[in-house]
């Protein structure tokens, strides 16, 4: 479904990411494994257009998409849920949905999703008209997932979604990724809690400053000997 | 005296909700762009200078005629941002803010020599009467009241836009969180182009206000931007509704103070400017 291959991608002088290759299958969770400042963000968002590559190219459902900008991406069902949330403070709950299902794609069933996310996420319907910004840091962080629903995903990019989330809400959110994935929407999650990351996932890859140096089923991965000693802490 | 009172509230909150059009407009596309756009108050020049050609010509209610405006205005701003704003925003933060400063500011000297070229420098100003209403031993004008009654609707209809309509939704989220908007499908560059039109809109109306309640020349547009740009900082940057209290405020402050001590209201104005900063930083609703 989304192939990156070969892909380089610099700030200015200073190249972040170095010939990076993976690529996401229907219907998988696949995750990206690294510390900070390994490449994991930028990444995702050379996926979603906003940055550009130097080198390589990206394909999703067969289609080149490394010229395209942000919008048009979102148009083709690849939705990123982004780091630090990027939710709009100032507009209700209601109105942060509203604005996912805001591409020509989403608004067609936009009832139907609004119904599933609700279903998911019961106690944000009981916030319908407060603000975003208002909200509980997990409140957010279930807002911005479901904001990201409402776009209707066929691939659904989530970055580093259980950053500052107390451990029982990690659970939970890991849970819920996979209702979603259920839910045939398939799944790039880009963690650094990877103990989570690779029970929740099928498949992983390992990024270390800009290149990926690992990559196999999340069975392998837990047993290899790196991984444990960087990632797992064993 | 209550019929002084009276009358200097209607002309006050007139006058505010001139300022408060125009400001609003600026602080849409400051929202939006992070641009400061010192061509606004030209925008506004020209919004009085079109309505008064177009009233010279057929000598109908000027108001009226500011409905052809709209359109106009809404493609002027637009293009405006295709052609001289876009290609700025390439840079980030303080280098488009002054790079933003430097094109507008000469967009506004060439709108200026041009408009004083073709249709000369000297003051421009429509005396419209309409039959004034007399309650008791008030008269108040009702070409006043008309323009407050548009005023009202104009910004009405632009909330409603903002809260309502999916382009409206994205406009404010863009001027929440750009790159969330984008992730999630805004163009947020055709929003740009948009918001600047809507903008124009704004400034062309309280210009035609401006002329028919005032006069007009080809100068005043740039002190015009400089003031419309301390109301932004008093409504709190960034914040959208608060431009139009700052407005409002502004104007009632000039009407009262220039009613009982005319030289000083254009000081009185910046002394409550400062003095609402010096308690809230940040502005009124910033």
């Amino acid at each position: 479904m989304l192939q990156v291959q070969d892909v380089s991608v610099c700030y200015g002088d200073i190249q972040a990411l170095f010939n990076l290759t993976l690529q996401v299958e229907t219907g998988e969770i696949v995750t990206l494994l690294g510390s900070n400042g390994a490449g994991k963000t930028t990444t995702i968002n050379t996926i979603s257009g906003i940055l550009h590559l130097r080198q390589g190219a990206i394909l999703f459902d067969g289609k080149s998409i490394h010229q395209m900008t942000p919008f048009r991406i979102v148009e083709h069902g690849l939705i990123q849920i982004p780091e630090g949330r990027m939710l709009f403070p100032d507009m209700t709950v209601f109105e942060n949905l509203q604005m996912g299902a805001y591409s020509i794609r989403a608004r067609e069933n936009r009832q139907e999703t609004l119904d599933w996310v609700c279903h998911l996420f019961p106690r944000l319907m009981e916030r319908f008209p407060q603000l975003a910004g208002t909200l509980s840091g997990g409140e957010q962080q279930m807002l911005a997932i479901a904001r990201g629903l409402m776009s209707k995903p066929k691939l659904l990019m989530l970055d580093e979604p259980s950053l500052g989330l107390a451990p029982l809400l990690v659970a939970e959110l890991f849970k819920i990724v996979s209702q979603i994935n259920q839910h045939s929407v398939t799944i790039l999650l880009v963690e650094q809690n990877a103990v989570q990351a690779l029970e929740t996932a099928h498949r992983g890859y390992v990024l270390e400053n800009g290149k990926i140096i690992l990559h196999g089923k999340s069975s392998d991965l837990i047993q290899n000997d790196h991984v444990r000693a960087s990632y797992l802490g064993i | 005296m209550a019929s002084i009172i009276v009358q200097l509230l209607i002309i006050g909150t007139l006058q505010g909700g001139i300022y408060a059009l125009a400001a609003f407009g600026l602080a849409l596309i400051f929202g939006v762009s992070n641009v400061l756009n010192l061509a606004h108050g030209q925008f506004l020049m020209l919004g009085g200078l079109f309505s008064y050609i177009l009233f010279m010509a057929t000598k109908w209610n000027p108001l009226l005629l500011s409905l052809i405006l709209i359109p106009l205005f809404f493609g002027l701003g637009f293009l405006f941002e295709r052609g001289l704003v876009r290609p700025l925003l390439e840079r980030k933060g303080h280098e488009l803010v002054i790079a933003s400063i430097l094109v507008t500011l000469g967009a506004s000297l060439a709108i200026e020599d041009i408009t004083s070229f073709f249709w000369g420098p000297e003051e421009k100003g429509i005396s419209y009467m309409m039959p004034s209403i007399q309650m008791g031993s008030m008269v108040i004008s009702s070409i006043r009241l008309l323009g407050l009654l548009f005023i009202v609707l104009l910004t009405v209809a632009v909330h409603l836009f903002l809260k309502k309509t999916y382009t409206g939704r994205a406009l404010r989220a863009t001027t929440q969180n750009r790159q969330g908007a984008m992730l999630m499908g805004v163009n947020t560059f055709r929003i740009g182009s948009i918001t600047f039109g809507i903008g124009t809109i704004l400034a062309s109306a309280a210009g035609v206000f401006y002329v028919i309640l005032f006069t007009i020349t080809p100068f005043i547009g740039i002190p015009l931007s400089i003031k419309y740009l301390c109301i932004i900082v008093m409504g709190g940057l960034g914040s959208l509704y608060g431009s139009l209290l700052g407005g409002l405020i502004l104007g009632i402050t000039e009407a009262i103070t220039g009613y009982f001590a005319p030289h000083w209201s254009e000081t009185a104005a910046f002394f409550i400017l400062v003095a609402i900063l010096l308690i809230r930083p940040k502005g009124l609703l910033g």
